[in-house]
């Protein structure tokens, strides 16, 4: 998508700004139940005129608040002055300017109308017009017909107020619903779906000569919320640009093809397309979608003979795991409403059971309850009416799932907690191996990647276990809050899913370049030197589990073998336990500075509360781009892990 | 008391069986809070606590008077060679307590934690017969990993967790408790409620007390000898005493 970046620092922008966008237009949309950006609307419409120049320093520093604040600084300043400002500006943000080069000029319209909403209050603000004001840039001399075409140039306020008028429902084009666009498979189609692009365009054209420009005064407040309200139209379109993506690769042929997925997938994944590309990803379904039916009913019945079978008088009820799976579910996500209802709570106990019941050689352990949870909420969205989707965490699913509703979440929920926990099993058999030789990299790779703050722990006593084994039992699932976990999973699933033959090397060349081949050959390295022994990183699938041939109960047990068949493959495969502890060398490293400060004492209690409750998708995005980057920097260090 | 006179910290080891309200407890005591809204600890959780202990009541019983366990505290008799260096009055310390895991697959990790422990708290809940049962194996398992220098003097405390339930609902007796840590040497008992704020805050004064006790103890053991790796701070020998 996009332009073509090559060095990794730019890489990494692309690859975290287009997916945060989505998401958090999807919880805009489902806060405000309306318009993303009706609460800004007063800032917008006072400032537009006067502020055109500014307007577009503000579209390029739509992804970074260092800009955002240069251009607050200079807001104050008025006329001419501020084109040299706006150069500036623009000279600064662009290289951090992240993906607004794919928009298209139909997009640029959708935004229109978006922004016409924002105006509903409106009606004395006098217009500017994007010829006009393509007309004031290219007085400073510069080619700014560029700045035009890329950054959506708000269109004129007698346009709004037109508009308005005739469309009293402005909610309604903004439907938020991929759903509306899947049934266009060409994505620039999709602003038909959402506005009518062509009589946004005339009507611009109609305001072309409309008007003398004032200048409105504008406060600092307001033109801050103007920046907003720019950034969050750019958002949008990324948004709507990625869900198109989807709805294509999703709705193209019988056969989807994961490697595409995968790519795309690893950038964030939309909330409605969320229940299916998991189950892609993790290979509970097949790249064949004509069998999906038959498959999904057929695992689904499995799953309800199996829980008939364990519920039944002759299975003996293994009481130990019960009763720690009974005390630890109502311990899960304590602070999420959908956790407390009954019926969910009877639906994970009785997963997490029959998942416990059939993996008899790790058995249940403590932090697969949080594991199941992101499956379990995710699956249940796709039966949720799209603007509620946001909400599943408040609703009680009694109030819409029917009792084979809940079998099917429950089955689906239970086989991908399955296909996940295969291939980190380590981690939960005795003695908990696979943890303990991820906190061991974890403390390696430290040592590598900041020697300083690893010296500090270290003069200070502080232990990598200490902190990081709950990291690694539960997947940082405990250090961040459940939204941002779950776009973490879109990242790990894809990173990690199966789809080796299917072109799992293509999919790593093409989003990796040329790292991707030396990386192959670090993991074939890899599996070389761990032939015959079991490894963390014998996360390797039988080509079977692609068509998802009916797993038996002896999958816990599979992971040798496994490893053993993949290391004669050309093949490249990221495990997931070695992804996460870069992951995690990435999130210590986020607190580094902190950390250098305190003591034993400070750092333990740090750690243990790390302080994330207001992250939003863009700081989880930054931290999987640099464990990206640092698993591509550091490979050659992982070949000597064990 | 001499400005130059350093803290103690005092390691602190609690175990048990899952939720038999080990989390619950330590919350209680160092925030002062109940809720019903942990989530199942993992590896284990830290919390620290500034103590003020009273050194002249190194003997326990009379701060004592109003636990209704009604134990025995007489086993302190190595406890008054070590006040020499504490005898201005009050004395102040952190406790650093950790809070582990129950399940029995996490044992694993003890080593991690349990390793230059001060006292260990071994919890069970006067409802669940088998975490009381359990509590003898805790102490094995802890002396196991601990690798502490005299097993047989290393401080341990006993809670009975959740007297605040209904008679009817408890299955492990008072009776029984006592003998339990009678039989693994006079260890002091006390019943808690971490819900009802019942004997938490005494029962941590006696923890407190008995490590900073064995923390003397070890003090003295390695005197001048090597600098501990773990984290206990070796300040109190004689040398930085001149007050």
């Amino acid at each position: 998508m996009g332009l073509k970046k090559s060095s990794s620092s730019r890489d990494i922008n692309q690859k975290t700004s287009s997916p945060s966008l989505f998401s958090s237009l999807m919880k805009s949309w489902s806060h405000s139940g309306h318009s993303p950006t009706r609460s800004n609307s007063k800032a917008y419409s006072s400032s537009t005129t006067d502020n055109n120049n500014l307007g577009y320093a503000s579209d390029t520093s739509s992804n970074d608040g260092t800009a955002n604040q240069l251009t607050r600084k200079n807001s104050s300043r008025s006329g001419s002055n501020s084109f040299t400002n706006v150069n500036d500006i623009y000279r600064m943000t662009k290289p951090i300017m992240p993906t607004n080069h794919h928009h298209s000029n139909n997009h640029s319209s959708s935004s229109s109308i978006l922004l016409n909403n924002n105006n509903t209050n409106t009606g004395n603000i006098n217009s500017s017009t994007i010829k006009k004001s393509h007309h004031k840039f290219s007085d400073s001399n510069e080619d700014w017909s560029a700045v035009v075409d890329d950054y959506n140039m708000p269109p004129s306020m007698d346009f709004f107020t037109d508009y308005l008028s005739k469309n009293s429902n402005t909610n309604m084009m903004l439907g938020p619903s991929p759903v509306l666009s899947k049934k266009n498979s060409g994505h620039n189609n999709n602003n038909n779906n959402y506005t009518s692009g062509s009589s946004s365009s005339s009507n611009n054209s109609n305001n072309k000569n409309s008007g003398t420009i004032t200048y409105p005064k504008l406060t600092e407040h307001n033109y801050h919320l103007e920046l907003e309200n720019e950034r969050e139209l750019q958002e949008l379109n990324s948004k709507l640009t990625r869900i198109n993506k989807f709805d294509q690769i999703l709705s193209s042929s019988s056969i989807i093809s994961l490697a595409e997925l995968k790519k795309l997938s690893w950038n964030g994944i939309p909330m409605g397309h969320r229940p299916l590309v998991w189950k892609l990803l993790i290979g509970y379904l097949p790249a064949n979608k004509k069998r999906h039916e038959i498959l999904i009913q057929r695992k689904r019945k499995e799953y309800k003979t199996g829980i008939y079978h364990i519920f039944s008088p002759q299975h003996t009820r293994d009481q130990p795991t019960w009763h720690q799976i009974e005390i630890d579910i109502p311990r899960t996500n304590p602070h999420i409403k959908l956790y407390q209802f009954p019926s969910v709570q009877k639906s994970l106990q009785k997963i997490l059971y029959f998942w416990a019941i059939r993996h008899p050689a790790s058995g249940y352990v403590q932090g697969i309850n949080d594991l199941v949870t992101p499956f379990f909420q995710i699956f249940l969205t796709s039966y949720l009416p799209e603007h509620q989707k946001a909400k599943v965490c408040d609703i009680d699913p009694e109030t819409y799932l029917t009792e084979e509703n809940f079998a099917e979440v429950e089955a689906d929920s239970f086989w991908c907690l399955s296909k996940f926990l295969d291939t980190i099993i380590d981690n939960y058999i005795h003695g908990q191996p696979g943890i303990m030789k991820q906190v061991s990299n974890l403390e390696s790779l430290c040592k590598r990647i900041d020697g300083q703050l690893y010296k500090h722990l270290k003069k200070e006593n502080v232990e990598f276990v200490q902190f990081a084994f709950r990291w690694m039992n539960c997947l940082l699932m405990r250090e961040v809050p459940i939204d941002i976990v779950i776009r973490m999973w879109d990242t790990y699933l894809s990173e990690t899913s199966s789809d080796d033959n299917d072109g799992g090397v293509d999919s790593a060349g093409a989003r990796k370049g040329s790292g991707s081949s030396n990386m192959k050959m670090m993991m074939n390295n890899n599996n070389t030197l761990s032939d015959g022994t079991v490894t963390p990183n014998g996360v390797a699938q039988n080509a079977n589990d692609l068509i998802n041939i009916p797993t038996h109960a002896n999958e816990s047990v599979n992971n040798n073998n496994n490893t053993n068949n993949n290391s004669g493959s050309n093949k490249r495969k990221t495990s997931l336990s070695e992804f996460h502890v870069f992951v995690c060398a990435a999130f210590l490293e986020t607190w580094s500075n902190s950390l250098l400060d305190m003591d034993f004492q400070g750092i333990i209690t740090f750690l243990q509360n790390v302080p994330t409750a207001n992250w939003g998708e863009k700081d989880i995005e930054i931290l999987l781009s640099e464990a990206y980057m640092w698993q591509t920097l550091y490979k050659d260090a992982t070949s000597h892990w064990l | 008391m001499s400005g130059g006179r350093k803290k103690n910290i005092l390691k602190v080891i609690i175990l048990g069986d899952s939720g038999v309200g080990k989390t619950s407890l330590m919350q209680r005591y160092v925030n002062g809070k109940y809720s019903q809204q942990y989530k199942a600890t993992i590896g284990a959780d830290f919390l620290t606590k500034e103590v003020t202990l009273d050194d002249s009541s190194s003997h326990v019983n009379n701060s004592n008077s109003n636990n209704n366990s009604n134990n025995n505290f007489n086993n302190d008799n190595s406890r008054t060679q070590h006040n020499n260096n504490t005898s201005n009055g009050s004395k102040t310390a952190t406790l650093q307590v950790w809070d582990t895991a129950g399940q029995e697959r996490f044992q694993s990790l003890g080593v991690a934690f349990y390793r230059g422990a001060d006292c260990c708290v071994l919890v069970y809940d006067v409802t669940n017969l088998k975490s009381f049962e359990n509590i003898k194996v805790w102490r094995d398992e802890f002396l196991l990993h601990a690798n502490v220098s005299s097993p047989e003097t290393f401080p341990f405390v006993i809670l009975g967790n959740k007297i605040d339930v209904d008679e009817a609902k408890k299955v492990v007796s008072a009776r029984q408790a006592q003998d339990l840590a009678k039989g693994l040497g006079d260890i002091p008992l006390f019943f808690t409620s971490a819900k009802s704020s019942i004997n938490v805050d005494i029962a941590f004064e006696e923890i407190a007390r008995s490590a900073l006790q064995q923390n003397q103890l070890e003090d003295d053991m390695f005197e001048d000898d090597f600098n501990d790796a773990i984290n206990i701070q070796l300040d109190n020998g004689p040398s930085s005493c001149q007050c």
